[in-house]
């Protein structure tokens, strides 16, 4: 319970310190490093707790369930919390380096983890929307850190976008509250098997724009290209391997854990409108020449495998959809992390990433695939273990097109000025995480089958 | 070097293609460590993998990740010490071959030494993954390696990094393989969720016939048939030529090409029980005999006919594989063996050649007999042993190739017969145009170290040629697991009129008469390879893959990316959605009205009044009549708020509103005094074709009504559900005093739900730190 | 009422719509603000009981739900800030761009592609 508390309260107070202060001091930058890596281990910490003696529960003021708000760790929030933290982390690093351009930086970062955590660990509908709130409103005024105006017309674009989807999410809460009549997420979902089919069916609607937004999904993809392409490489890493995480998480714990009769029923369009991310972000990425439009276009594609997996359901999907949000999350992070680099390592660092992307053993992508096949022989559709063949197909030929224009073509206008070790160390040590949890996914795929589990009831 | 012989035409050479320098002995000098260490492991490998199959084989199984049914299971059974022994001893001559040959390389092309690092540890790698290839018995397993030495042919093709043949080849072998491997994965999956297992000796167990099973045998069909270059997926091997000749000689002659006839072996039983699989296989089988024979006859460049001989020759053992049962499991073993060692020779012939005469076209070349007699007679020994003349390793292949033919049909004799004909005519003119003839060049000498391994392997082709039981042996124990029931591999000479001795006097009589008429084959050839360009797979892929860069392109360009659409993109959808939803529930009675009461009847106007404040908004004339509109709007609303008994917001709101009233002045003051005219801005901008504003006109209307409806369809659909027990309002409202206050609604956000109100106030922190880093004039960046 | 309370919501989030849709970008913050405005109202409407306010209830007396008005309080202060920052924003946007089109910013965009054409072509012709 206090580790909870603890996992909460520590970036939180840590970043309202630290955005005050001059953040392109490295001494302050680092900190900020600091803290994350601390914050990182609690939440290891938390992991196993969770994963060994089941979910944690706590309740604000010590009131009971219902009039507190409930927080709550189990093993789909711990495990999304994990890997986007470590994804904040590596990126506060490799701007901690050279140091930061803005003095906000690293303190929006810590608060950035703080709505995250709370975001990941909360169990009340409304408490979710504040601290969905708190981590995009950090994430608005980062992505217009570089202050050139691609990084400024994408942080309008990613604000006015996203704010429309908040506003939606928020008329969804009303609605929930409306029918059911409670803000616990448990005491939601038992209110809504009770509530009309129709108002039922709307208000999940409601969440799905709102998520779908957040992720980037067919057809709500437009303001995508604009904002990770326009933004600078740390920002486009953390928009894309921890922001976007809300969306997954939530489609998984509202669809699966809240409105599971509503996700059966619109199952067949979830799965069409994945399939549809995944071949429209494909053929999109194909012809790219700017490599962070490229992985944009790809990041599209991707999402596209978590909502088919989400819309086949059933224990062996959701768990496909939970490893496959972790994996996609960290290659996006590697990618495009090492799309502003140069030098000796980050010709692996992206290789390895491109082949997570595209699938090929022995990077994690590999067994990410083999759980999106198996969701898709479970659910008895030739169909989609073609599209799945096709999406795979499409990546391979995107991300080594792009990395054979990268690494082999030697431009000599090009200076070839080599980046600095460190932020290349950095890259290649979370390439080898990548391999590792290829080689090894063994703990990554309990924790997604204990997360699925934790559905199992429901949506069986 | 000595003096052109007399009556040679002085041929001007081309300039691209003068004779090299002498190479120098400086090169090697330096060593090729990292040659050498590659060397080393293959050798040792070797050895462990002929010790472990003499001592009768030997297996491990450990968990992998149990979860998902994997376990890292290796065995090494025949089949797999035929495989990991064939990688290891090629291995260890070709890795040697590649010291020499790769410092001459590099010399030439001006490159640094440094450069091998970026070649040995690939094919150090290489190398363990066949071993592991070889011996896993665990699909996924199997499907992870595969893909590794897919992944290390990559760069190893790539090596050459400036050639743009060497990126497209590179790209289209990675495509070829790695999309088909897939397929593997997909069969993998199907026998999982079937028979609940990933291991291959447990599949061959249980596995009946069925559907499943005719599907999954299809798919590991083609990702082996892939891998191994055959028709249709041929195209990639050719093209992978342009690699340098050490990775010809290893992966695409013995090694990778192999893989994939691996998997087909290691299958073998499952893909039994389908006759439409092992029909299929045979097909494809012949297909690619005839067309990789054909095509072999009338290549130019060196590399490019033995590229299309193994395709042709791992026809054979498709078709071997296709025809099943004991003799033609041990057959194709041994003809696996015996290809290896000939075509990895000549491969090393051909490299050895172009270094010494820096031409690699047979036009161009002639005559090197005289010059090196040792090399001749090596390679001629090598082509002999593919061709399957007596006293070499390859009379025994093809006799059991012959044998297995036969017994099966008279079709499959008449392809066998046709099939090592045209193997002998191809090669025998290989060799011919090669070695004897006129010299057209003047050839440096070759270093010893090119020369070497080619002869190793040429008296290693006559030792088996004389005593056949040094492979048949390791061939009867893989044709056992392939036939999952004991083979006996037993070749000899015998001289009798036994249909394997007629095949073959057939097949070399009609190999010399292609020969002797090259002017009919050559033309024939000619015209297939032209049909081929025409309508063959190289040319689907390569249309394939413009069609997507096509519709990529066009689909971009559709795209408009900015603001408006990228928030329309949000809006239309959502709406759609609504209606989706609309329709697909039952709405009879669930929307209800309801009566207003009290005072409602206050509430009516003030929220008439917010309608029209609302609708001025939205079409205010200038930014200033936005602001005051906008500002009716939410003092309207919190008069709405206090009229339904919410005075706390009603409160908040008044101060709310002001403050976004006030912002929102202070930010008109501010801003440039750019246009509600339609003046641009100074920026000169080509407005391009992006943005019709023309047709735009009725959209944003259009988008904006979708909102709404969805909006008042959503939001009435929720309001006139039956009201819920509100149990959590008389909750709050009874504990109350508990918390020390009166104001239910204040001690809700200060106390029972104080966590967002504090995260409430975090927001305000981040906007206001926001707002103060980007307003400070970039004084702050 | 709740006709009333649903037709006011919804007006209000169409007409924010359509501001959301403008060529000006001022005018896409006032679309916001009206949004914004829609939810709150919208979260006040949801209330499960209507009566009184619930300040010192008597034990039996009809009284407003204090859940959605909570919720407000937080929705109007975090939407205050959000549409702060926004405006923050434009206003950076336009003074860096001196303009506050964004069909020109797009334009800006379209040339930035058209210089990657070259590269493009390379890669069509490496690939195929």
């Amino acid at each position: 319970m206090t580790l909870l508390a603890t996992v909460l309260l520590v970036p939180w107070v840590a970043g309202a310190l630290l955005v005050g202060l001059d953040g392109r001091r490295r001494p302050l930058a680092w900190s900020a490093v600091a803290v994350l890596a601390v914050g990182l281990v609690l939440l290891v910490a938390l992991t196993v707790r969770v994963a060994s003696a089941g979910p944690v529960q706590l309740v604000t003021g010590g009131w009971p369930a219902g009039v507190g708000i409930v927080l709550r760790a189990d093993a789909l929030g711990a495990t999304f919390a994990v890997v986007s933290q470590l994804v904040l982390l590596v990126a506060a690093a490799h701007e901690a380096i050279p140091g930061p351009r803005a003095r906000s930086f690293p303190g929006l970062v810590v608060l950035l983890a703080a709505g995250l955590t709370g975001l990941f660990l909360t169990g009340d509908v409304f408490n979710f929307y504040v601290f969905f709130e708190v981590a995009m409103t950090a994430s608005y005024a980062l992505a217009a850190y570089g202050g050139r105006p691609r990084q400024l017309r994408a942080a309008l674009v990613f604000a006015a976008v996203n704010l429309l989807g908040s506003f939606i999410f928020l008329l969804s809460v009303a609605g929930t509250y409306r029918i059911t009549g409670s803000l616990a997420m448990a005491d939601v979902a038992d209110g809504v098997l009770r509530a009309g089919a129709n108002a039922g069916l709307l208000v999940a609607v409601g969440f799905f724009v709102a998520f779908s937004t957040k992720l980037g999904l067919f057809p709500f993809h437009f303001w995508l290209p604009t904002v990770y392409a326009g933004s600078r490489p740390a920002v486009a890493a953390i928009l894309s391997g921890a922001v976007a995480n809300i969306g997954g998480y939530g489609l998984i714990r509202f669809g699966a854990g809240i409105f599971p009769a509503q996700l059966r029923m619109a199952a067949t369009a979830l799965v069409v409108l994945g399939a549809a991310s995944i071949v429209y972000g494909g053929v999109l990425a194909v012809s790219r020449g700017d490599t962070a439009e490229l992985l944009a276009y790809s990041a599209i594609g991707q999402v596209g495998y978590v909502l088919v997996a989400v819309g086949v359901g059933g224990p062996v999907g959701l768990a496909a959809a939970v490893f496959y949000s972790v994996v996609n999350a960290l290659n996006k992070a590697l990618l495009f992390l090492t799309a502003g680099l140069r030098g000796p390592l980050v010709a692996g660092a992206f290789v390895v990433g491109a082949l997570s992307v595209a699938g090929v053993p022995p990077a994690a992508g590999f067994v990410g695939k083999l759980t999106l096949f198996r969701t898709g022989v479970a659910a008895g559709s030739p169909a989609l273990v073609v599209l799945l063949l096709v999406g795979s197909a499409l990546s391979l030929l995107y991300m080594f097109m792009n990395y054979q224009r990268q690494f082999w073509r030697s431009d000599p206008a090009a200076g070839t000025t080599v980046s600095p070790l460190p932020r290349r160390a950095l890259v290649a040590v979370l390439a080898l995480l990548v391999l590792a949890l290829g080689l090894w996914a063994e703990p990554l795929w309990q924790l997604s089958q204990q997360a699925a589990d934790l559905f199992a009831r429901e949506s069986g | 070097m000595g003096d052109v012989p007399a009556g040679h035409e002085n041929l001007a050479t081309a300039p691209e293609s003068s004779a090299p320098p002498a190479p120098t002995r400086r090169a090697s000098r330096s060593g090729d460590r990292q040659g050498w260490a590659s060397c080393a492991l293959a050798a040792a490998g070797f050895v462990v993998c002929l010790v472990g199959w003499l001592q009768g084989g030997a297996s491990s199984d450990w968990p992998w990740m149990p979860s998902l049914d994997l376990r890292l299971s290796f065995a090494l059974d025949g089949l797999g010490a035929l495989y990991a022994l064939l990688a290891t001893g090629i291995g260890v001559l070709v890795f040697a071959y590649g010291t020499a040959y790769l410092s001459l390389h590099l010399a030439h092309q001006e490159r640094a030494t440094a450069e091998r690092w970026r070649f040995w540890p690939w094919m150090a790698l290489f190398a363990a993954a066949m071993v592991g290839l070889a011996t896993a018995q665990d699909l996924v397993l199997l499907f992870l390696f595969f893909d590794v030495t897919a992944v290390c042919s990559y760069f190893l093709i790539g090596f050459d990094r400036d050639e743009q043949q060497a990126h497209r080849a590179a790209l289209m072998a990675l495509l070829v393989t790695v999309v088909s491997a897939v397929a593997l994965l997909i069969a993998a999956v199907l026998l999982y969720a079937e028979y609940g297992t990933f291991s291959i000796p447990e599949l061959v167990d249980r596995v009946d016939s069925g559907t499943t099973t005719t599907v999954a045998a299809a798919l590991l069909a083609v990702a082996g048939l892939g891998k191994s270059a055959q028709v249709p997926l041929h195209f990639w091997l050719p093209r992978a030529m342009a690699a340098p000749t050490p990775v010809s000689a290893y992966l695409h002659s013995a090694a990778m090409v192999a893989a994939g006839v691996l998997l087909l072996g290691r299958v073998h039983p499952l893909l039994a029980r389908s006759d439409a699989v092992l029909t299929g296989l045979l097909v494809v089988g012949t297909a690619s005999i005839v067309v990789g024979g054909v095509l072999a006859l009338s290549q130019d460049v060196l590399k490019q006919v033995l590229a299309y001989s193994t395709i042709s020759q791992y026809g054979y053992v498709v078709v071997l594989y296709g025809i099943g049962g004991a003799t033609a499991s041990g057959a194709a073993a041994f003809y696996v063996l015996a290809h290896g060692i000939a075509k990895s020779a000549l491969f090393m012939t051909a490299g050895a050649v172009t270094m010494a005469t820096g031409q690699d076209r047979l036009s161009r070349l002639g005559g090197l007999g005289r010059r090196s007699p040792l090399l001749a007679a090596a390679a001629g020994v090598a082509a002999a042993n593919l061709a399957g003349l007596p006293l070499t390793a390859g009379f025994f292949k093809d006799e059991l190739f012959f044998e297995a033919a036969h017994g099966a049909g008279s079709v499959t004799t008449v392809i066998a017969v046709l099939a090592a004909g045209l193997t002998l005519a191809y090669i025998g003119r290989f060799w011919m145009l090669l070695f004897l003839g006129r010299p057209r060049t003047d050839p440096s000498p070759v270093p010893r170290l090119l020369t070497a391994p080619i002869t190793v392997l040429a008296v290693a082709s006559v030792l088996v040629g004389v005593v056949p039981q040094l492979f048949a042996g390791l061939a009867a124990d893989a044709g056992s697991v392939t036939n999952a029931a004991p083979v006996d591999v037993s070749p000899g000479y015998h001289l009798d009129a036994r249909p394997a001795n007629l095949m073959a006097l057939s097949a070399w009589a009609l190999g010399v008469l292609v020969l002797v008429f090259p002017g009919t084959a050559r033309a024939g050839s000619l015209a297939l390879a032209r049909a081929g360009d025409r309508i063959g797979p190289q040319r689907i892929y390569t249309r394939l893959l413009r069609a997507s860069f096509r519709l990529s392109g066009a689909l971009h360009a559709r795209e408009v990316l900015d603001l408006r659409s990228s928030v329309a993109a949000v809006l239309v959808p959502a709406g759609l959605l609504m209606a989706l939803a609309f329709a697909a529930t039952p709405t009879v009675g669930a929307y209800a009205v309801g009566s207003p009461a009290g005072s409602d009847w206050l509430i009516l106007p003030l929220l008439g009044l917010v309608l029209v404040a609302a609708c001025v908004t939205a079409r205010a004339g200038t930014r200033l009549g936005m602001v005051l509109a906008l500002s009716v709007v939410g003092f309207a609303l919190a008069a709405v708020y206090a009229l339904n008994s919410a005075p706390d917001v009603a409160l908040v709101a008044v101060v709310v509103e002001t403050m976004i009233t006030l912002v929102f002045l202070a930010a008109l003051a501010r801003l440039p005094r750019a246009a509600s005219a339609a003046r641009p801005g100074h920026l000169h901008v080509d407005v391009g074709a992006e943005a019709p504003l023309r047709g735009a006109r009725w959209r944003n209307p259009l988008a904006a009504g979708v909102a709404g409806l969805a909006a008042l369809a959503g939001i009435w659909g929720f309001l006139s559900e039956p009201d819920v027990t509100p149990g959590l309002a008389e909750e709050l409202i009874r504990r109350t005093p508990e918390a020390h206050g009166q104001d239910v609604v204040t001690v809700t956000i200060t106390d029972f739900r104080g966590l967002d109100t504090l995260a409430e106030i975090t927001v305000l922190l981040i906007a206001v730190v926001g707002v103060a880093t980007l307003v400070r004039k970039g004084r702050l960046w | 009422m709740n006709l009333a309370f649903a037709t006011g919501a919804a007006v209000l989030f169409g007409c924010g719509a359509y501001l959301l849709l403008h060529r000006d970008l001022f005018r896409v913050v006032g679309g916001i603000a009206l949004i914004s405005q829609a939810a709150t109202l919208t979260l006040i409407a949801s209330g499960l009981t209507r009566g009184r306010a619930p300040i010192s209830p008597e034990p039996n007396e009809p009284v407003s739900d204090p859940v959605p008005q909570a919720l407000a309080l937080t929705a109007l202060v975090i939407g205050l800030a959000t549409l702060a920052l926004l405006l923050a924003l434009v206003h950076r946007l336009t003074v860096v761009l001196r303009t506050a089109r964004h069909d020109e910013l797009a334009a800006q965009e379209a040339q930035h592609e058209s210089r990657l054409e070259p590269d493009r072509q390379r890669d069509r012709d490496e690939a195929t």
